[in-house]
């Protein structure tokens, strides 16, 4: 059954923070969201935090993060995984049970329903498999079969994801699953029948998926990342070129079909 | 309680800066709410051109202290798309609408200003004269000789009020604001971005895309008070006062300043209601 993308509430909304963890490198972090509409994977909440939001250098961070979200089931309980890689990412990662974490979303596309002919394919890289792994989720509770190929630099990064079904692992440094990218599996995957491939991950490891299902003649649904100051069209900043002109990431993405770019930027996740 | 702009009555005294709010993309993303609870007491578009611009190669934004820097471009569907696509929308709006436009040449200006007078539901119109002249190469709003000339152009054209939006990156803005006043408009609108840059991190390439970009956000509410003043206390016509204003204390100051209106842009980009939270705080401390 399928949902349809949300509308947000028209609020940035503070929102309890229930439960944090450590995943390996990650940080998790779960709030609970009782005004949350239904939301589809791949969509994302713009989020900052009321305290020491700007204490982490001089003035930064300053802006929201766009941030894809882990697990959202419908009933309050809302999950993202955050990187410390830069000063909004640290500050986030730095909220305890009992803070707030201020929320814009869901916002944008979300990843489309895969066509019933073919068996979807999911491809992620790094921080990029919390939108693979919530569009996974939606999948299980469809009842629609797939591939899950996910890809990170060490087995300490891998360690924040669960054994499960069909689940192929691969990491750079060999420590666990197949040694290398995620290229390897997907390739061979993607031989083996009718596919959609549907990704999230670095710029690079996505440009190679647009560029394997370009020349597979496979549809892509590239989850991409840009600077973006709001989320919801106001500041035309999420710019993204596609092969029909420039287009705002936030309203009409972060759900891009492969065939509709040249390429992936790489300047996608910079300082987050 | 209501204030009066240039004979347009307004519920209150927040609007958005030029470039902020595109209500049409903020329908698509929260529904229709985004529209009926509109959270400003005008609504100022976002800039149009003749023709329809792509705007600049990204990336486009670059976060400083307490700040942003922007390399837009002025990305914009054409005053032709626009007014058959956007505005019958717009006019459903519950506020005031004020539309900005930029000219790359005088005749370009005077065109935009001719047909966006003769619309249904325009309140206003704002011009974006921080645009180099094609002729002289001058930024127009930053040199008094050059926004007179424009002002001159464009006055005799319509009866609606004529705003100016001035550049900060000028030696005298209120040289040029009385420039502008003695040229016949109805208000100034200031500050614009501030000029400014970002190298790539680990690199000695400019990050922005546009190569520099415009500065806005708290960091430049200090100098945007002080401009604003500088302007107030040379013009007799009423003064919409833009830059860093996050918060109602921030919102007074610029009335402090002399400013009839005062503009929220980049706070809106953190916090979707800023305009309605700032006219609170704003009330909450007369």
């Amino acid at each position: 059954m399928s949902v349809e993308a949300a509308t947000a509430p028209f609020n940035r909304r503070a929102l309890p923070v229930v439960g944090v963890s450590e995943l390996g490198p990650y940080r998790l972090i779960e709030v609970t969201d009782l005004e949350a509409p239904v939301v589809r994977a791949g969509q994302f909440h713009m989020l900052s935090t009321p305290q020491a939001w700007d204490s982490e250098e001089a003035g930064r961070p300053w802006l929201s993060r766009a941030i894809s979200f882990l697990e959202c089931d419908g009933a309050g309980r809302l999950v993202f995984l955050i990187d410390p890689i830069g000063p909004g990412t640290s500050a986030l990662a730095r909220l305890e049970v009992g803070d707030e974490l201020y929320v814009v979303g869901p916002l944008g596309n979300g990843f489309p329903d895969p066509d019933p002919q073919s068996r979807p394919l999911l491809i992620g890289g790094g921080i990029g498999l919390a939108p693979v792994l919530a569009f996974a989720d939606q999948l299980d509770r469809e009842s629609v079969e797939y591939d899950l190929v996910l890809g990170f630099r060490t087995a300490d990064h891998a360690s924040a994801v669960r054994e499960r079904p069909g689940l192929v692992l691969a990491t750079d440094d060999g420590s666990v699953g197949h040694h290398g990218t995620v290229m390897g599996p997907a390739a061979d995957l993607l031989a083996s029948g009718q596919r959609e491939v549907y990704t999230c991950g670095p710029p690079r490891m996505m440009e190679a998926v647009r560029a394997l299902c370009d020349e597979a003649q496979v549809a892509s649904w590239l989850a991409l990342e840009s600077p973006m100051a709001c989320g919801f069209g106001a500041c035309f900043g999420c710019a993204v070129e596609t092969k029909d002109g420039i287009i705002r990431l936030c309203v009409d993405g972060p759900v891009i079909s492969g065939s509709r770019l040249v390429g992936v930027s790489a300047t996608g996740r910079v300082d987050v | 309680m209501s204030v009066d702009f240039c004979g347009i009555e307004l519920a209150g005294p927040i609007v958005n800066a030029s470039g902020t709010w595109d209500p049409l993309a903020a329908r698509r993303a929260f529904g229709d709410s985004a529209f009926n609870d509109f959270p400003i007491h005008a609504h100022v578009t976002k800039t149009i051109t003749v023709a329809p611009r792509q705007g600049n190669r990204p990336p486009r934004l670059w976060e400083a202290p307490t700040s942003l820097i922007n390399s837009i471009g002025l990305p914009n569907k054409g005053i032709d798309a626009w007014i058959e696509q956007d505005l019958p929308q717009l006019r459903e709006l519950p506020v005031p609408l004020i539309v900005n436009v930029m000219g790359f040449e005088t005749s370009e200006l005077v065109e935009l200003v001719s047909r966006v007078s003769e619309l249904e539901g325009v309140a206003a119109i704002e011009l974006n004269v921080s645009c180099p002249n094609v002729e002289t190469g001058t930024i127009i709003g930053s040199d008094p000789v050059e926004c007179a000339r424009t002002v001159e152009a464009v006055r005799p054209l319509t009866e609606l009020p004529l705003i100016v939006k001035i550049t900060p990156n000028a030696s005298d803005p209120a040289g040029v604001a009385a420039a502008a006043e003695s040229a016949g408009v109805d208000a100034i609108c200031l500050i614009n971005t501030l000029r400014g840059m970002a190298f790539e991190p680990g690199s000695d390439k400019l990050w922005l895309g546009g190569g520099t970009g415009g500065v806005s956000g708290p960091a430049v509410h200090a100098v945007a008070l002080s401009q604003v003043h500088s302007v107030t206390s040379t013009v007799s016509i009423p003064v919409i006062g833009v830059g860093g204003v996050d918060c109602g204390s921030a919102a007074q100051s610029m009335l402090k300043a002399g400013a009839t209106l005062v503009g929220v842009g980049t706070e809106s980009f953190r916090d979707p209601r800023a305009g309605h939270r700032i006219w609170a705080e704003l009330q909450a401390l007369r």
